[in-house]
């Protein structure tokens, strides 16, 4: 499926996460300061739900940037 | 009709601050205040046992009351950190060391943060079904016993209480409209291994944040209500970062979802009814709803009226 930047950007803040979400680079690592292990578990489940998709836990490490969840949700 | 009569509670006086933590855990102030909204955490005293904080809720009871252990017809125990190994039951101990009668029903109930609840249900059926006057249901689950304090995922959240409600047919309260759910496959999610609490955060949040406004939802249509009916909602105390997400997904008033968890933490089964302690006699707190949720995976809800 295809997943825009947009779309990532849109979950994170469905996510309330805090910070300038708009200004987050496609490669920037959002666990430096943008998100903790809280955080992460909502924006899994509203991906989850968004896309009708299961993240198993062994792959949550992968989605550590917006570039990283769109390639990972186009394969889903 | 049996329902609830008065509550009284023990949370232990001695504190763990989460705040000096903070280099341990690699967590900041805005963490513990804004997410899981845990400051410090009640802690018993090393030998004191799960029963010696029952007899602590039930001279709090006795001193509101005025209530003797021999009026009482049944002595139940919610928990699932007993005295010992568990063996014998727990609220045994409990009726020897309060001085209950040889005729009372006693017996400990196994649950954990969804305990309150389904114990409400079975302990009111039960003295219902067999022509109870007064009886007394404990929670008291304390996780100091098996938490691992190098584990940032338990030793940040869970606190030590122990509440006891008595139940009669002279009630403040009536409880009602009981709903109940299991989702055993994910058992591992919360479990004891060793020594130790093991929690899988994601799964306990992802089972909590998707059942629990689902049931409550159910709970209202079952009781021909909507939210607006509800003056209050007391949620099981698990974090605050989960109780602030499942009350955007129910789009609740952040007036009618009150919360006690920075002083003590999550207390597992007595999180609900140190919360409705305080609001037996606020006459304007009409109905209700209670939900709570957490090791099983388990949940309940129920709605309480006011008589």
């Amino acid at each position: 499926m295809e997943v825009s930047k947009s779309d990532i950007i849109q979950i994170i803040k469905d996510a309330g996460i805090v910070g300038d979400i708009d200004a987050i680079e496609n490669d920037t690592l959002l666990w430096d300061g943008y998100l903790d292990s809280l955080d992460m578990a909502n924006m899994l489940l509203i991906m989850e739900e968004k896309y009708s998709i299961k993240i198993p836990d062994e792959d949550v490490d992968k989605l550590e940037s917006i570039n990283a969840i769109a390639e990972y949700l186009s394969i889903q | 009709m049996i329902g609830i009569e008065q509550i009284a509670s023990y949370v232990p006086s001695q504190r763990d601050s989460n705040f000096e933590k903070k280099q341990q855990f690699g967590i900041d102030d805005d963490f513990i205040k804004k997410k899981i909204g845990v400051h410090t955490v009640s802690r018993k005293l090393a030998n004191e046992e799960t029963s010696d904080m029952c007899v602590r809720a039930f001279e709090s009871l006795r001193d509101k009351s005025g209530i003797s252990a021999d009026e009482m017809d049944c002595i139940v125990v919610c928990t699932q950190n007993p005295d010992g190994y568990g063996l014998p039951h727990t609220s045994a101990i409990v009726q020897s060391k309060i001085g209950g009668r040889e005729d009372c029903a006693v017996f400990d109930i196994s649950l954990g943060c969804s305990g309150y609840i389904y114990s409400l249900c079975i302990v009111q059926s039960f003295m219902a079904a067999n022509g109870m006057s007064k009886g007394v249901l404990f929670t008291a689950d304390p996780y100091s016993k098996i938490i691992d304090p190098d584990d940032k995922n338990t030793s940040l959240l869970f606190g030590d209480a122990a509440t006891i409600t008595l139940l009669g047919n002279n009630p403040i309260f009536m409880a009602g409209h009981f709903a109940f759910g299991t989702r055993g496959s994910e058992y591992a999610a919360i479990q004891r291994v060793g020594d130790h609490l093991k929690m899988n955060g994601r799964a306990v949040f992802n089972f909590s944040a998707t059942m629990v406004p689902q049931q409550i939802k159910q709970v209202l249509k079952m009781s021909n209500n909507n939210i607006e009916d509800i003056d209050l909602f007391l949620l099981h105390q698990a974090s605050k970062y989960l109780l602030d997400i499942i009350q955007q997904r129910l789009l609740l008033n952040s007036k009618k979802v009150p919360t006690n968890l920075a002083t003590q933490g999550n207390t597992i089964s007595s999180s609900i009814p140190l919360l409705l302690e305080g609001y037996l006699t606020k006459d304007n707190c009409k109905k209700i709803l209670i939900s709570g949720f957490g090791v099983g995976l388990s949940l309940a809800s129920a709605i309480l009226e006011r008589t």
